[in-house]
């Protein structure tokens, strides 16, 4: 198949783009992908603490862009998975090591070694998501169900599509449907009605994520956690399957429901 | 995104702003095209390169992309690169140098003819999609919108404004102090709606909120009325 670059971004900070890379990154290659994920947030350094991997660096993407090593020196391989890489990015540097077009040559020369690129992008409209986005074919939009939040996403999105990136896929997480239900929390007919783009993902909150994440260990590879599940289905969305969404809504609560959930096997 | 204003003397001002790269600069001129619908044609357009520094590529990539499609008449390319307005001049193109040697000596016959030009530059525009967060529309005649309005995205036009989705961003109709001006929407979520010099403050608990309205001033206030019974 023909390579997919994918920049995963949101325009706030702190609503899991990192965290929905370093998942989706490991459903894909858990379903037998090549992956590569790319850590584009120069100078705040994180995909490589949530996927496990951070004791392996060597090299890093500003060591490829400034000619210090080859492509394929920096690329990190999974220690579970021999098909899922990343390549971190340098900590003790800034956005403006990278330019868009140094960007566009790295994800070139991976094009033929792996079936997906995804580019954790960093926060902000500036020049280190231009530098993220530029890489990339397709944008995976993620967002919490927050006003900020989806005002921010509104203003990605349209960033995007000047960009030319298609298609601008959507991901809501942590959403909370106690909340939803209480009126307090937007929710998912509300985000999409104001963004009016194509929804691949509802992801619970979920406390196994922060545990995940703190563990190195991503969700994806065999939590059977909501959010795991939420992050798997992401991935086969990506990938064409039609997956229905998960009733996040469904009575989830009390003994009858649990005693439900045993005999039922879920 | 490629910033569009109509200036009094029915001229079309294009802003490229330099932070775009040249393809994005390219890709802007292709969907301002599929954006606007016919608007272009035959009138007078000055692009704005700002101080970006312009090759013979990206000159004709404009021109394919743009002028010849849009079948608009560019009157004046704007630049402050020195080196990009000695190669416009080179080739023949006319310049904001040039534009300002000849304003003095011109004037007198401009005057003649600002009757008509600002007749062809009452052109509507029509916005295909949703104006999202941070993207904003400056017109000097009417502006309608195809699609919503979202919060954090601005409208400003001399003429009237409609809005066949959600408004919930600010607009601005009237801009130049007309209060004759109507705004008109398919569901107000607008906390605040501009029409000439008056400024309408709107809570969430209007019986308004998220209807079809129309607000225009009357008796020197801004009213809200469900639409169409205002006009």
């Amino acid at each position: 198949m023909a390579c997919r670059k994918i920049v995963i971004t949101s325009g706030k900070g702190g609503v899991g783009k990192t965290t929905a890379t370093a998942n989706i990154a490991a459903s894909l290659a858990s379903a037998g992908y090549r992956v590569v994920a790319i850590d584009g947030d120069v100078g705040l350094r994180n995909l490589d603490v949530i996927m496990g991997l951070e004791n392996r660096i060597v090299y890093n993407l500003i060591d490829v862009i400034e000619g210090t090593c080859r492509v394929n020196q920096a690329l990190i391989r999974d220690k579970r998975l021999d098909n899922l890489y990343m390549i971190p990015t340098a900590q003790s540097r800034t956005k403006d090591a990278v330019t868009a077009e140094q960007m566009e040559a790295v994800c070139a020369e991976l094009e033929n070694d792996f079936d997906f690129i995804l580019i954790d992008s960093p926060a902000g409209i500036e020049a280190g998501f231009k530098n993220a986005a530029s890489g990339a074919d397709e944008a995976l939009v993620v967002t919490t169900p927050e006003v900020s939040a989806v005002r921010d996403a509104d203003r990605i999105i349209g960033l995007l599509e000047s960009m030319g990136k298609a298609p601008i896929n959507l991901v809501i997480n942590r959403i909370r449907p106690e909340m939803v239900k209480r009126g307090e929390m937007l929710g998912v007919q509300d985000v999409l009605d104001i963004l009016s783009v194509e929804l691949i993902g509802i992801v619970p909150d979920d406390e196994s994520i922060v545990t995940s994440a703190n563990k190195g260990e991503p969700l994806a590879f065999g939590s059977d956690s909501r959010a795991g599940t939420a992050f798997k289905n992401i991935a086969k969305r990506l990938c064409g399957e039609e997956v229905p969404f998960i009733d996040l809504f469904s009575d989830n609560g009390g003994f009858f429901a649990a005693l439900r959930r045993i005999f039922s096997g879920k | 995104m490629i910033q569009l204003k109509g200036k009094q003397g029915g001229v079309l001002h294009c802003t490229v702003p330099e932070e775009m790269s040249d393809k994005e600069a390219v890709d802007g001129f292709s969907s301002l095209l599929s954006s606007g619908s016919n608007i272009f044609k035959d009138c007078n357009v000055e692009i704005d390169l700002q101080s970006r520094p312009v090759s013979f590529d990206l000159l004709a990539k404009i021109h394919e992309n743009f002028i010849t499609p849009s079948e608009c008449v560019v009157k004046c390319w704007i630049t402050s690169n020195d080196k990009t307005r000695s190669f416009f001049e080179s080739i023949g193109l006319k310049t904001n140098a040039e534009e300002r040697k000849n304003d003095v000596s011109a004037s007198d016959a401009h005057e003649a003819n600002d009757q008509s030009a600002v007749c062809s530059a009452r052109t509507g525009y029509v916005y295909f999609g949703n104006l999202r967060s941070g993207q904003s529309i400056k017109h000097s005649c009417d502006v309608i919108v195809l699609g919503n309005v979202n919060t954090g995205s601005e409208i400003i036009a001399s003429g009237n404004v409609t809005v066949l989705g959600r408004l919930c961003g600010v607009v601005h109709a009237g801009c130049e102090g007309d209060c004759n001006k109507v705004v008109i929407t398919r569901s107000l979520e607008a906390g605040q709606v501009r029409i000439g010099t008056k400024v309408s403050m709107l809570e969430d608990s209007s019986p308004f909120w998220r209807k079809a309205v129309s607000l225009k001033i009357e008796d020197n206030k801004v009213q809200v009325c469900s639409w169409p019974d205002l006009l």
